[in-house]
């Protein structure tokens, strides 16, 4: 039976709709508020999501949570009783729409074959294969199952920007590949990852090529139980797909090898779990410096880091503005600095003489001299 | 892909308009004033979509065969709601008409067909968990939901047939069929052979009441039942007989449990299809064929009851198996070994349908039609050092394929084997072999010696079939079965 979900913005549609849908082969479930259709969205997998009488702001809004909570897959179907409103609608992420009034018939025609074509379940084939997300199925999950079945084959992972191959043979892990680490150091990495893809492809024994076994026993168990102490000692820290960013300001000064290393990885946005995929220490020694590290406040959440990088450039702009204004007043050339020095050092001390009265021959060519500037300026 | 639409209209003006509408989505877009030209050109080169205004509509009488080539839009300024309904029986993919603009309307109808086509089944294959049943069995993803205590929800399919549970902290707090619910359809759930299976971790509004039973009562009762089935298997000889309604049995006389189970007998004949489609748990299902085989009220169909023709149960199943997702053509490889009687086969395989033939190179092609526009590409292919180029071309158009054995002697079956070895690899698509020589003339004693000679998995039946006989023919398209896992 399909599911449909509709999210009225009037509750008095409630009627009308229950009546439409009385006797079609739908189970519907009727929402009038965003929260509730966000939280039917997320307990149940619905085939399409009709929004019922939809304003093109309303499906924006909607449109922009799902998206968010990674519940964009969903087939949104806007129902509008007008026309004019389907551009501004159209724009986003819905599948169709549909304007009333609109013949019964075709109203479900229509809703049946946008169903029918985009269900996964309906348009799957045999080769697609088994895949999915890691929030469903974890490393650790993938390992258990396929030894469980004891199937022979390859999983693929994509995580973090990164990809891991994890061969199988009989059910027994063969081998692991994470980028340049290998065997269990690949596989601890990758057995914390709960965000990213697999792809798993089953293959005929002895076609894996993956040489020797991975030795280790109760693989499954060591790493649930080393899971479990990395998650506890990761509390506290930003979701692993959050993005981090090393805050210039604060370098840690003194600090250990690996710290400086994380703090350098940082040094481009990055997400936070991407590190831990990418160094080759061990995952504790990661965690505690990353513990180390965001407490220090050497590295954050990129928004807040980006955002005190915006605030120190906006102060230092202002003071070197200011320091400029005065620094023009203060301004002198080398050669004026080189007469101001001058002039504030002590004059030259003359050498001490006799005094000495001026000759009468002197007082009179004195006198001569003024007479002959007062005659020139008369 | 190329995106490529047709458009048929008798207005040039508003066509260009149209068009430019179109290439502005990055579609290749022709325009024909005349339908008939149209058809012409779908003939050399197909298109995605096929844009067809009412007027250009009036050329034609009947417009289902237009409508099935292709997907076809019907746009029109003012299109009433009879003709509306016309056109949709006729099946038109979508039907617009626009009191405010036509061009723009028609032109944001076909942007969503992209939409639909291209970017949401990307968004969906990253948000969702999905596998074919054959690669993720639903008992291993309860198991797995149970033990690690998960929120999930779980959706299955064959065909049109949907089910799905949901648990919370690995508890089943709901199960539901199209049939049944609570732990009948649980354990439905966990029966289902074949299909597909879609997972997705869930939030709950609020903890839900737990009345099911345990998962891991389920799953140890689940595991008793397959036992059942495989032993009931085990007596008919095969995976999938079909049953035969025994004209002395007197349905006034039955139980009403029984009479449940004689109603999804008259619709569905053969053993997998019943156990799925009847709305009773597996175990009374079960109880219920075991008693109308040992009262004589059904037997298993013989060859000597001879139908020579697909009757309306068969082309069900065959639209569940092989044409997936509404499609409307499916190609059955025949790959036959030498004296292997492929040719007799494949007649024998069309019935009394209309067919077309054609032979090209080493390939003997016949389409049936099974229903209006609903066709089977039946192609046999002689097993020789080329076959690997012709399959690997073939590739993922291939619904199914039937391996043919016939006097064969030990020494080319060894070579063979290696050759089917390196399909069974590539492919996931169901397959069957078939037997067709006498007995005493294979240089094995028993099937199973036939199987390792072959390396043939064991989901694999190995049927004996007569290639002049339609009943035994059909058994063995009702044997198809995947080689491997699919991924």
């Amino acid at each position: 039976m399909k599911e449909l979900l509709i999210y009225l913005e009037n509750p008095a549609d409630r009627d009308e709709l229950e009546d439409l849908f009385r006797a079609s082969s739908w189970k519907v479930d009727l929402v009038d508020d965003e929260e509730q259709c966000l939280q039917k969205c997320q307990a149940h997998l619905y085939d399409a999501v009709l929004i019922w009488r939809a304003t093109p702001e309303r499906v924006a809004a909607l449109c922009k949570r799902l998206t968010r909570r990674q519940l964009d897959y969903l087939p949104l179907i806007p129902v509008v009783a007008n026309e004019v409103l389907a551009r501004d609608i159209l724009g986003q992420p819905v599948v169709d729409l549909l304007i009333l009034p609109m013949p019964r018939f075709e109203f479900f025609h229509l809703l049946d074959q946008l169903v029918a074509e985009l269900s996964p379940l309906a348009t799957a084939t045999e080769d697609t294969g088994w895949y999915g997300r890691l929030a469903e199925y974890t490393i650790v999950d993938l390992l258990q199952m396929m030894e469980r079945m004891g199937r022979s084959g390859r999983i693929r992972i994509s995580a973090l920007g990164t990809e891991a191959i994890l061969l199988f043979e009989k059910g027994t892990v063969q081998n692991v590949q994470l980028g340049p680490f290998e065997g269990l150091v690949a596989l601890e990495k990758l057995a914390f990852l709960e965000e990213g893809h697999f792809q798993v492809k089953y293959l005929s024994p002895g076609q894996t090529g993956g040489g020797a076994i991975l030795q280790k026993e109760n693989l499954a168990a060591y790493l649930k139980e080393k899971r479990a102490t990395w998650q506890a000692q990761y509390t506290g820290l930003p979701e692993p797909m959050a993005e981090l960013l090393a805050n210039p300001f604060h370098p840690p000064k003194g600090a250990s090898g690996l710290e400086a290393e994380i703090y350098r990885f940082f040094q481009k946005p990055a997400p936070l779990g991407e590190v831990l995929l990418r160094l080759p220490d061990p995952m504790d020694q990661m965690i505690a410096a990353l513990q180390r590290l965001m407490r220090n406040g050497q590295l954050g959440p990129r928004r807040q880091v980006e955002q005190l990088i915006a605030e120190e450039e906006k102060k230092g702009a202002l003071s070197r503005v200011v320091g400029a204004l005065f620094r023009r007043k203060e301004y002198r050339s080398p050669f004026q600095q080189q007469v101001d020095r001058e002039l504030r050092s002590e004059p030259p001390e003359l050498p001490k003489a006799a005094p000495v009265s001026l000759d009468a021959s002197d007082r009179a060519a004195i006198q001569g001299f003024l007479k002959e500037a007062e005659n020139e300026t008369s | 892909m190329t995106r490529t639409v047709y458009m048929v209209d008798l207005n040039a003006e508003r066509a260009l308009k149209l068009q430019q509408r179109l290439e502005a989505q990055q579609a290749v877009a022709r325009h024909f004033p005349l339908l008939k030209d149209c058809l012409i050109a779908m003939k050399s080169q197909a298109c995605q979509l096929l844009l067809v205004h009412s007027e250009a509509l009036a050329e034609l009488k009947v417009g289902e065969t237009l409508f099935s080539l292709c997907k076809t839009v019907v746009y029109g300024e003012e299109v009433d709601a009879l003709e509306r309904e016309t056109w949709y029986a006729w099946g038109a993919y979508q039907v617009v008409s626009s009191s405010v603009d036509l061009v723009d309307r028609t032109a944001q109808v076909v942007e969503k067909y992209w939409y639909r086509r291209e970017t949401l089944p990307a968004v969906q294959k990253k948000r969702l968990t999905l596998s074919p049943v054959a690669s993720l069995p639903l008992a291993e993803v309860f198991y797995n939901a149970m033990m690690e205590r998960k929120n999930l929800i779980v959706k299955a399919s064959i065909g049109p047939w949907e089910a799905q549970g949901r648990f919370y902290l690995g508890h089943l707090v709901e199960a539901e069929t199209p049939e049944l619910t609570g732990s009948a359809a649980a354990l439905k759930l966990l029966h289902l052979p074949n299909g597909f299976v879609l997972v997705r971790r869930c939030q709950f509004e609020n903890p839900p009441r737990i009345n099911l039973p345990s998962t891991l009562g389920l799953l140890a009762e689940n595991h008793a039942e397959a036992h059942r089935l495989q032993q009931l298997i085990r007596r008919l000889g095969w995976r999938n007989p079909r049953f035969i309604l025994s004209p002395s049995l007197e349905q006034e006389a039955l139980e009403p449990d029984q009479q449940v189970l004689l109603k999804s007998l008259q619709q569905y004949p053969c053993l997998q299809d019943v156990l799925l489609y009847v709305p009773l748990p597996p175990l009374a299902a079960l109880n219920g064929l075991e008693q109308f085989l040992e009262r004589g009220w059904i037997a298993l169909e013989q060859p000597n009851a001879e139908p020579d023709d697909w009757e309306a149960p068969d082309i069900d199943y065959l639209q569940r198996t092989l044409f997936r997702g509404g499609k409307k053509e499916a190609n059955l490889v025949v790959l036959g070994l030498p004296d292997a009687r492929t040719a007799e086969l494949i007649k024998t395989l069309c019935g009394r349908r209309r067919v077309q033939e054609k032979t090209v190179h080493s390939l003997h092609i016949v389409r049936v039609a099974l229903q209006a526009h609903v066709f089977l590409n039946v192609i046999g292919i002689t097993l020789t050092e080329n076959f690997m180029q012709l399959m690997e071309k073939l590739g993922r158009s291939l619904a199914a394929w039937i391996l043919l054995i016939g006097n064969t002697d030990s020494k080319s079956l060894e070579y063979n084997q290696y050759l089917i070895q390196q399909f069974v690899q590539q492919t996931a698509a169901p397959m069957a072999v078939g037997l067709t020589c006498r007995k005493g003339m294979l240089p094995f004693n028993e099937q199973g010696n036939l199987r390792s000679a072959l390396r043939l998995p064991e989901p694999v039946e190995i049927i004996p079939v007569r290639p002049d006989s339609f009943a035994s023919v059909r058994q063995l398209l009702y044997n198809l079965n995947s080689a491997k896992p699919a991924g």
